[in-house]
């Protein structure tokens, strides 16, 4: 639960007391984080520290080309901020904010911060899963492909295309939804959609009938 | 968004509503704070909750979820009242202001506070602090859309700005921040029910358009869909029957098969990235998913899909790449679209959903023509050319300009890009827009650097200026929908203007400008008919660009929606509404059909829970998870920061109950569902009020669920999901999900 720490005073103006203290040099590099990050800051920016402060003492002890840096882009909200992977031997073993990106200019929220456990988390799905007799079961993907497969045929011979229910995303990439937009069409049934319907459709439905 | 988070340093105030952009967009309050602490911009938040949004704001608005209307037009009675709107952009650029400001009328001071509960003096101010403060931004986010009058709330937004002239200039606009990073680009690719991609609509010729760019007949496409009788016992096509709704998929299953229009019921249920708990009515999709035949889950995780039902049989989890483990481009708030490079390989089993798909279009039997366009290189299809399939056919809203060679190029040299206007200066993007944002029109070749600011007529269309859309023909009621003494800088034609048509170019003199190939490519599509979004060679686009002219055409805004249930944006109380009295008033719609469901409205609101379910209950984001939640409680980091499910109630409402803060209690819903949560004693909500966030699952009515998740697959933490106890309501466009209004009665457990 979040809870607020401050007694609810106001301690002075916000962002101008950091920038002066920042000036006057007496301020590490986390003190800093902690400071300019809003509301939000604090344990995120310090994960991202870590993190950075690891690979910088690699860097140190292993040759410099080692360590390739991809560029990618977080997935918590739409501001779309850049994400800089540290990667080596195909190990992703770092991240940073991107400074050069105009939308986040150096910054992240703890979101932001902690993507990099999203890909090489441990809790995620391993490999093609079936509940059988109320126990899941490790299958191939073959045969996930071909039962299922098998299923939705056999469904739209006896009840037809539409009886079909299959989900789109926006997490998706542009490729990957347009793609399966077009799956659906091949399908034969407008029975898909995505989060939109739930977060902006309003928002859509309204701008595009005023604006145009 | 009609603009970019970055536009918003060039507000002068800026008017928040429905949104807590501090937790869900925890990064655009970089921008945000710039127009609060550099123009000095006054922040106007409005919100039922004292967000931690509000925490930053200048002035707080409490008002009663769900008065949204009420509330903006309480606003708007002052602004007409005392001259303050801009007669000049008004006559130029919007039809049907006059039809608001009657209504408007009707919303006294006294009446707004009745509904809303805000004093008459503190929107006077409000309505002072914009007029004087312009161009303000008006940005909004859930707490507006997801009402079963959503559309009426946005459209009433959009009103405050038009009235004002506060749209079409930098500085200005609706900023709607939108929630996941690739929300804003699946729905313009075409990921809902009721469009094809670039929201051609499902009509027989948008069919055509897009099998004209896949390469297949259209009679294939039609073939592959069912065929039913219409009321006169002709034969219709379900091709162009919008699908259901995301959110009602649910009744698709329970509902009875004569009530719900195609063939059968649903009796599979695919979810590819979606999580169920953010949708409404959890106690009826328990039902749902177990009559199901077939449950498929593909996800990078298991998602509560996986744990929900109590079935034994008939589910399969199929695990996915996340987004790091491919490459591709998503398309953030502000239109702009960024490149993913691939980060690493996909770790364990996982597929990346591109292949996921074509794998299953191999085993259904549509792979060669699916892939027609597209190289496939073993059983992974090439992203790049299903981008650049994208670009040979999303004419209507200008993503024909963003190849992946220039989105690369962008995302190589971000440094090159302007902070606030995002225009590259110098480098090997000079002059584009960061992302090419959409518009970006014509074909890569045409060099468009893209539209950063939607709809502002003091750049030239080349450069990203715009105009409003004539997409509403070019009269109404006798009177002109084009745009008047209004123009984009540059335009061959100073007035309003339909869209582009080759027959129009004609008339214009400037086909002679078309090149032989544009030419020929026009005349096999439909002759002089063709037009701006069906021209697959562009260049009608191009040629109406050279001559400073927007190929959508030049029209004014519509303040008035005559084709939706309220043309002016009404308040109506929601369908779980605390008060009583003003039902009888503001009642809500009569129940309907649409979308393939039956939707009720009347029925609901008839029956009084006001009494037994007292509280409103509300719902929003943390800023430590996100959506459903599954990906992000099952992050070490950040399952550390928020380890309880909790319902925030005001200390008031608490200590009448004896409920004391961190105790546990039950929070029952007027359908019957109830949830086991924490308490947090709290003024952040006002008294009579609750609150929850969304993204917990795992716990289903007080019982934990842990066990039934795939072995070392659980999320580390668990909670009740706050849609096991939301309700009914969907809005009466969209089908949207009334998530932010409803009631509950809070008991110690």
């Amino acid at each position: 639960m979040l809870r607020k720490k401050t007694g609810g005073v106001a301690s002075g103006p916000r962002l101008s007391s950091a920038l002066t203290q920042l000036t006057n040099g007496a301020i590490d590099r986390r003190t800093f984080l902690r400071r300019s990050g809003l509301t939000i800051g604090g344990l995120a920016a310090a994960t991202t520290l870590s993190s950075g402060m690891v690979t910088k003492a690699q860097a140190q002890t292993a040759p410099s080309d080692s360590v390739e840096i991809r560029k990618s882009v977080c997935g918590h909200c739409s501001v779309g901020c850049t994400v800089l992977a540290e990667v080596t031997k195909g190990v992703w073993i770092g991240q940073e904010p991107g400074f050069d990106s105009p939308f986040n200019l150096g910054a992240h929220c703890a979101k932001g911060a902690a993507v990099r456990e999203h890909a090489h988390g441990e809790r995620r799905l391993k490999y093609p899963t079936k509940l059988v007799g109320g126990k899941w079961q490790r299958i191939s993907w073959d045969q996930a492909v071909n039962e299922i497969g098998d299923k939705l045929l056999e469904i739209r011979e006896k009840s037809g295309p539409d009886a079909v229910f299959w989900t789109n995303s926006s997490k998706m990439s542009n490729e990957q939804s347009y793609l399966h937009r077009k799956f659906m069409a091949f399908w034969g049934t407008n029975n898909t959609d995505h989060q939109a319907r739930i977060c902006h459709s309003t928002t859509v439905a309204g701008v595009a009938n005023t604006w145009g | 968004m009609t603009y970019s988070y970055n536009d918003i340093h060039n507000s002068r105030a800026i008017f928040l509503i429905g949104g807590n952009p501090a937790e869900a967009h925890p990064v655009s309050l970089l921008h945000l704070l710039r127009a609060k602490e550099v123009n000095n911009a006054p922040f106007i938040v409005c919100d039922p909750r004292f967000t931690r949004t509000a925490a930053h704001a200048d002035e707080y608005v409490r008002l009663r979820s769900g008065t949204d209307v009420a509330l903006i037009w309480g606003i708007l009675w002052h602004v007409f009242e005392n001259g303050w709107e801009d007669k000049d952009f008004i006559r130029q650029r919007v039809w049907g202001m006059d039809q608001v400001k009657a209504e408007v009328a009707k919303w006294t001071p006294e009446e707004v506070e009745r509904v809303t509960g805000v004093p008459g003096s503190q929107l006077k101010r409000v309505a002072r602090t914009l007029a004087n403060n312009r161009p303000f931004t008006i940005i909004w986010c859930m707490g507006g859309t997801q009402h079963h009058i959503g559309n009426n709330n946005v459209r009433a937004y959009c009103n405050l700005g038009l009235a004002l002239g506060v749209i079409g200039t930098s500085g200005g606009g609706t900023n709607i921040f939108r929630g996941h990073d690739n929300v804003q680009g699946a729905t313009d690719v075409g990921g809902g029910n009721d469009t094809l991609p670039g929201y051609y609509g499902l009509i027989e010729g948008a069919w055509k358009h897009w099998a004209r760019v896949w390469g297949v007949e259209y009679d294939y496409i039609l073939g592959r869909f069912a065929t039913v009788k219409d009321k006169e016992g002709k034969d219709e096509s379900m091709s162009t029957k919008a699908g259901m709704p995301v959110s009602r998929w649910i009744d698709g299953v329970l509902e009875a098969k004569e009530n719900i229009d195609q063939p059968d019921n649903l009796r599979a249920m695919i979810y590819q990235g979606h999580a169920p708990n953010s949708q409404t009515r959890m106690t009826d999709m328990k039902e749902a998913m177990e009559k199901l035949d077939l449950l498929v889950v593909i996800d990078p995780y298991p998602t509560v899909s996986a744990i929900l039902h109590d079935r034994t049989d008939g589910v399969y989890l199929l695990p996915a790449a996340t987004q790091f483990e491919t490459v591709g481009s998503v398309t953030a708030s502000n239109r702009s679209l960024q490149w993913r490079e691939k980060v690493m390989e996909p770790m364990f089993e996982c597929k990346t959903d591109q292949e996921i798909i074509y794998l299953f279009a191999q085993k259904l039997g549509f792979a060669d023509e699916l892939f027609k366009n597209i190289a496939v290189n073993g059983t992974e299809p090439v992203v790049e050319d299903i981008l650049r399939e994208i670009n040979r056919g999303m004419w209507t809203i200008g993503y024909t300009g963003q190849s992946p060679e220039r989105l690369k190029l962008h995302m190589a040299n971000q440094y090159t890009f302007d902070r606030t206007t995002l225009r590259a200066v110098g480098g090997p993007a000079d002059g584009d827009y960061y992302g090419l944002p959409w518009p970006c029109w014509g074909t890569p070749e045409m060099k468009h650097p893209g539209t950063a600011n939607l709809y502002d007529t003091s750049l030239p269309v080349a450069d990203g200026g715009l105009c409003f859309r004539a997409n509403f023909g070019v009269e109404r009621d006798g009177q002109n929908l084009l745009a008047e003494d209004s123009w984009p800088v540059g335009s061959e034609i100073e007035d309003g203007y339909p869209e582009f048509t080759m027959a129009m170019l004609k008339e214009l003199g400037w086909d002679g400008d078309l090149t032989a190939e544009e030419r020929s490519a026009i005349e096999a599509v439909a002759g002089d008919k063709t037009n701006w979004k069906t021209d697959l060679s562009g260049g009608i686009q191009r040629v109406a660009i050279a001559h400073g002219c927007a190929p959508f055409g030049n029209a004014k805004a519509r303040s008035v929606v005559w084709n939706f249930p309220d043309p002016v944006p009404l308040h109506r109380e929601p369908l779980y509404s605390p008060r009583r009295d003003l039902v009888a008033d503001y009642p809500t719609y009569e129940d309907r059909k649409f979308w393939r469901l039956p939707v009720l409205y009347k029925t609901i609101q008839d029956q009084d829970f006001s009494t037994d379910f007292p509280t409103i209950l509300t719902s929003g984001r943390l800023v430590e998870y996100e959506g459903g939640g599954d990906e992000t409680r099952s992050n070490p980091w950040l399952a550390e920061l928020q380890q309880d499910m909790f319902v925030e109630i005001n200390p008031y409402d608490a200590n009448n109950k004896g409920i004391r803060d961190g105790e546990m209690v039950w929070i029952h819903s007027p359908e019957g569902g109830k949830v086991n949560v924490m308490a947090l004693l709290t003024d952040r909500v006002g008294r009579g009020v609750a609150f929850m966030p969304f993204h917990f699952g795992g716990w289903y009515q007080g019982e934990d669920r842990r066990s039934r998740y795939p072995s070392g697959a659980d999320p580390y933490v668990l909670g009740e999901s706050v849609n096991t106890v939301t309700t009914y309501g969907y809005d009466s466009v969209t089908q949207m999900q009334e998530t932010k209004t409803t009631l509950c009665r809070i008991e110690k457990a």
